[in-house]
């Protein structure tokens, strides 16, 4: 299995020189989807927190490269220090949102992610945005391969980062919160802080992919990063997928990948079909298409119910 | 100043009339239906089309609205809330957030994506002065409509049998239940009421600004934060929240316009954080 | 562990790719026999009425013998390809059709229209992918600043034009207009916090003090505002009696009918960004009567298309026709946008050649259905600006509203149609 995963990492890695930019275009959204779902799983699927307003650090982290790279940072360099700075944001926040729970929660982050994109509509570039400085020295060529590479890595990263957290005592003690709070309280796991470094980390990896995008599309707007479709996204891949396992939000974003790409011709019924594939998961196969069909690739309980 | 205030009264109205539903929705079924929004811009939508189709104003589009909404709500809440709300915490709130994407997509396949606003003749463009102001006659029908809706469901949950049941079920479904309540019909009921509420509100945003399919997202938010504001599923607290909540946008607006709406974001979540809330 | 090697590898692939970066495969120009146009407007969302006419302007251009016989390019004939993209009127998606047109379908050129949210992501992935790139119907000082890291020392571009005009020759439009109303002299002035918004914000108070009025500031506010009463009610302590704007089309639309709600009713309202075109006068309905705002094209152009010599007003009368729906300026923009591709290319050796085609762009200089372009001239490198006249809404003859020029002090080639009348008497 693991050969198996470092021969695709491998394959994946190559693709600048076999395939060329018309494919490493597509993989690079397909790779944010994965980091994105990711994180977002963290939340809602071991820590039982479901945000709708994970976009608030996909922007911050965007513009936190925008403002690195103006003080003369590489861009690419600046996506790590991006990604930290949405976690030292989320640290905070997380103060005022922890308080809540469930819909109250969810609408909660929602409105943060308003907060911040009204406060960055502030800044020079306004609603219509900016350009990302800094990215003229490098070949259009090489420039894109870094891209992929980046969005490679996060991507990869993301799942292995969840992966280790999952299956180490943080993860046992994250189920057992996202099962039952109090229940997990009386037997002495701190709720307040779990849910804090699974909000916190979860800030960081959507920073990540901020950044990630910004060095992507050049051009970052509020209105656009601040959308809380991201967030939308993030939930129908994590549900189809599969919620609280570490494949799911993989199997999740192909799946979403596939439908987007097979049916965005025919305008956004392939949306109203995730929404109500979402709904039907929700309702009828709570475990997703993951935790129904297939076997865990990346185990993370020892007493994981069969 | 004064003006300002007069202003946001009655902006608070219509912020209110949006969020009694899901104030009341909350306060009874603890659904907070994050479509509550979406199915606002549903009605302006319907009114949209009746006066296309029909010809018909908005005043008598109400009448074909209302009833389609209360229905479309007490469906929603037999086939897919109710299993919702068995199903967990995150269950209602993935379910409903679900169900906004779905009206939204929809409404962009029918309607496109492109902005539109309800005409409601020379009423709609009207104003009257009091001392000194021009206030619009819409924002004060759509006040007027808040506080008689608000009035009217208090009443409803204060006065009848059917309230008394509806308070039974909130309090303890099992209970009330035993005692020989219908639990089903009676939260059906509710969610109609919810729905047909937002529609109205739809309507009255329709008629005020411009709207598109994703409209529904601000909306939810402002509804929200009235009823976090003004306190958990009370319908007088409602009121109160959308008359803070727009009072305090038109004096931040008074200082500087950018501020407006981000001084209302930032007074909720400060609401949030020195208020314990508990579901 | 196996993180670390991941790094690693990582690094190392970089690290490869630093030093035989050629080896990476490429998109390049095509190489094929033929020249690809990728065309970027906003379709649908808040901005489609800029692009209403756009379908109609490719399926003309496509018929006509330049670009259907294919366009003659270092004295061989190549066929004609133009793509079309639709932004959704969302930036992100304006730089991600802008990429596909870059990497997918191989353009050679990308002509792009319609508010800095559209140009703007365009110009900037055709610049850093070294695409060549003509944008048109927005004003220059929002296309050349906001694009710049640092606004205070401006870099010219290299491979991005544009033609169209800017906050002055607003200014030398209503101006005069102003002029013709006996008014308190109070200008109030509603723009929000966007790239049109505050260009416009920097560059109105002058002119209007320049002229001797009163500049009165609505505040920046967010484009999306439900509320414009604190706005409204600042105008009206101010006295103000000309109304001034640039906002995106449905916000206007809501501030205009609270205008009116609450009792703000200007003698003269001359707007910039809205009412350009007859779809949003639909929303207003009477309440459009005499506004005034500016028309860089029109049917009462005296001017004709470089493709195939035929007149403005045989475009309108077309569109019409084909459409069933009233003219619209951004016609002639669109269409020009073929004409200046075309005008390139045929210049060049090599329409592949990208640093070519760009360097031409920069210094063309024709005169085509929107008047004589020169981007010899222009404020900025890479900059051609045209002549707009002042115009107003008034009732029609087809058409419940047609715009009528009503002054012409900045393009006298173009006949006045009739008396500028007050907004609000």
């Amino acid at each position: 299995m693991r050969y198996f995963a470092v021969f695709v990492l491998v394959l994946l890695a190559s693709v600048p020189y076999t395939l060329g930019p018309g494919v490493e275009q597509s993989l690079v959204t397909l790779f944010s989807l994965v980091a994105m779902a990711t994180w977002w799983n963290l939340l809602a699927g071991f820590a039982g927190l479901t945000s709708f307003g994970q976009q608030a650090y996909l922007g911050v982290g965007a513009y936190g490269l925008y403002v690195l790279a103006l003080a003369g940072v590489d861009p690419f360099a600046a996506i790590p220090l991006a990604a930290a700075l949405a976690g030292v944001v989320a640290l905070p926040v997380s103060v005022a949102v922890l308080r809540l729970s469930g819909g109250q929660f969810a609408v909660a982050t929602w409105v943060l992610a308003e907060i911040f994109r009204l406060a960055v509509t502030l800044s020079p570039g306004g609603d219509t945005g900016v350009s990302l400085p800094g990215i003229s020295g490098y070949m259009p060529l090489l420039r894109q391969a870094l891209v992929y590479w980046c969005a490679l890595g996060l991507a990869a990263g993301s799942v292995l980062a969840v992966w280790l957290l999952a299956r180490g005592r943080y993860g046992l003690a994250a189920r057992a919160v996202s099962a039952d709070p109090d229940a997990a309280a009386a037997s002495g796991v701190r709720v307040a802080r779990i849910r804090r470094v699974a909000y916190c980390l979860a800030a960081a990896g959507a920073g990540a992919v901020g950044a990630l995008l910004f060095t992507h599309t050049l051009y970052v707007q509020p209105g656009s990063i601040f959308n809380v479709q991201y967030s939308v996204l993030m939930m129908f891949m994590v549900l189809t997928g599969g919620l609280g396992t570490v494949e799911g939000p993989v199997a999740g974003a192909l799946i979403f990948f596939v439908l987007q790409q097979a049916l965005s011709a025919h305008g956004p019924w392939y949306l109203v079909l995730l929404g109500a594939v979402g709904v039907a998961v929700t309702l009828f196969a709570p475990r997703g298409l993951w935790g129904h069909l297939g076997r865990p690739l990346f185990p993370i309980a020892h007493l994981r119910e069969t | 100043m004064i003006a300002a205030i007069v202003q946001g009264v009655l902006v608070g109205g219509t912020y209110a009339l949006v969020a009694c539903g899901l104030s009341l929705a909350f306060g009874v079924m603890r659904l907070v239906n994050i479509a509550h929004g979406d199915l606002a811009v549903c009605g302006a939508y319907l009114a949209l089309m009746a006066a296309a189709g029909f010809g018909a104003p908005p005043v008598l589009a109400l009448v074909l609205v209302l009833p389609l909404a209360f229905g479309v709500g007490a469906l929603l809440q037999l086939t897919l809330f109710e299993r919702a709300l068995r199903g967990g915490e995150l269950a209602p709130v993935l379910v409903t957030f679900g169900l906004s994407v779905v009206i939204q997509n929809l409404l962009v396949t029918g309607a496109s994506a492109n902005p539109r606003s309800l005409d409601g003749g020379a009423f709609a463009l009207a104003g009257f002065e009091v001392g000194g102001l021009t206030l619009s006659w819409l924002r004060t029908a759509g006040f007027a409509t808040a506080v008689v809706v608000l009035g009217s469901l208090h009443l409803l949950l204060a006065r009848t049998g059917f309230g008394r049941r509806v308070r039974a079920t909130a309090d303890d479904p099992e209970a009330a239940r035993l005692s020989g309540v219908r639990v089903r019909p009676v939260f059906a009921c509710v969610a109609g009421i919810s729905v047909a509420t937002a529609a109205l509100a739809g309507m009255f945003l329709g008629l005020m600004s411009t709207f598109d399919p994703y409209s529904g997202g601000l909306i939810l938010i402002f509804a929200f934060e009235a009823v976090v504001i003004g306190g958990l599923g009370s319908l007088w607290g409602t009121l109160a929240g959308g008359i803070v909540l727009g009072v305090t946008q038109q004096l931040v607006a008074l200082w500087d316009v950018r501020f407006a709406v981000l001084a209302v974001h930032v007074l909720f979540f400060g609401v949030l954080v020195v208020r314990p809330v508990r579901a | 562990m196996r993180r670390r090697t991941l790094l690693k590898g990582l690094g190392l692939s970089a690290l490869a790719a630093t030093g035989c970066g050629t080896s990476i495969r490429g998109s390049g120009p095509t190489g094929e026999d033929r020249i690809v146009i990728g065309f970027v407007s906003p379709r649908t969302g808040p901005l489609a009425g800029f692009a209403s006419g756009d379908s109609f302007i490719v399926d003309t251009v496509r018929r006509t013998q330049a670009f259907a016989g294919g366009i003659t390019s270092g004295g061989r004939k190549y066929p004609v390809e133009i793509v079309v993209k639709d932004t959704q009127s969302d930036p992100n998606r304006a730089s991600q059709v802008a990429r596909e047109l870059i990497l997918q379908d191989r353009a050679d050129l990308i002509v792009t229209s319609s508010t800095p949210e559209t140009t703007n992501p365009v110009a900037t992935v055709c610049e850093t992918q070294g695409v060549p790139c003509v944008s048109a119907v927005v004003p220059w000082q929002a296309w050349y600043f906001a694009r710049q890291a640092d606004p205070a020392k401006p870099q010219p571009f290299t491979y991005t034009t544009m033609f169209f005009f800017g906050v002055e020759q607003f200014g030398g439009c209503f101006v005069p207009m102003w002029e013709r109303v006996p008014s308190s002299k109070a200008v109030a002035g509603m723009f929000p916090n966007d790239a049109d918004g505050n260009a416009f914000r920097s560059a109105w108070p002058d002119i209007i003090e320049d002229a001797g009025y009163r500049w009165v500031d609505g505040g920046s506010y967010t484009n999306g505002t439900t509320d414009y009463s604190s706005m409204i009610s600042a105008f009206r302590e101010a006295d103000c009696e000309i109304f001034i704007n640039a906002p995106i089309p449905p916000d206007f639309n809501t501030m205009w009918k609270q205008a009116a709600q609450q009792g703000f009713r200007p003698k003269l309202a001359t707007v910039a960004k809205v009412l350009l075109f007859p779809a949003d006068t639909e929303a207003l309905g009477d309440l459009v009567n005499n506004i005034a705002t500016d028309s860089w094209w029109g049917p009462y152009m005296p001017y004709t298309s470089s493709l195939d010599g035929s007149t403005a007003k045989a475009l309108a009368e077309a569109y019409q026709a084909a459409s069933g729906k009233q003219w619209l300026q951004t016609l002639g923009s669109t269409y020009s946008l073929f004409e200046v591709a075309h005008q390139a290319f045929t210049a060049v050796d090599a329409p592949h050649d990208r640093k070519a085609v760009a360097a031409q762009l920069r210094r063309l200089s024709y005169t085509g259905i929107s008047g004589p372009l020169d981007w010899t001239k222009g404020p900025v490198p890479g900059v051609a600006i045209q002549q707009p006249v002042g115009v107003q809404w008034k009732k029609g003859k087809d058409f419940p509203y047609e715009m009528v020029v009503v002054d012409n002090t900045l393009n006298p080639a173009v006949p006045v149609g009739a008396d500028l009348t007050p907004t609000n008497p």
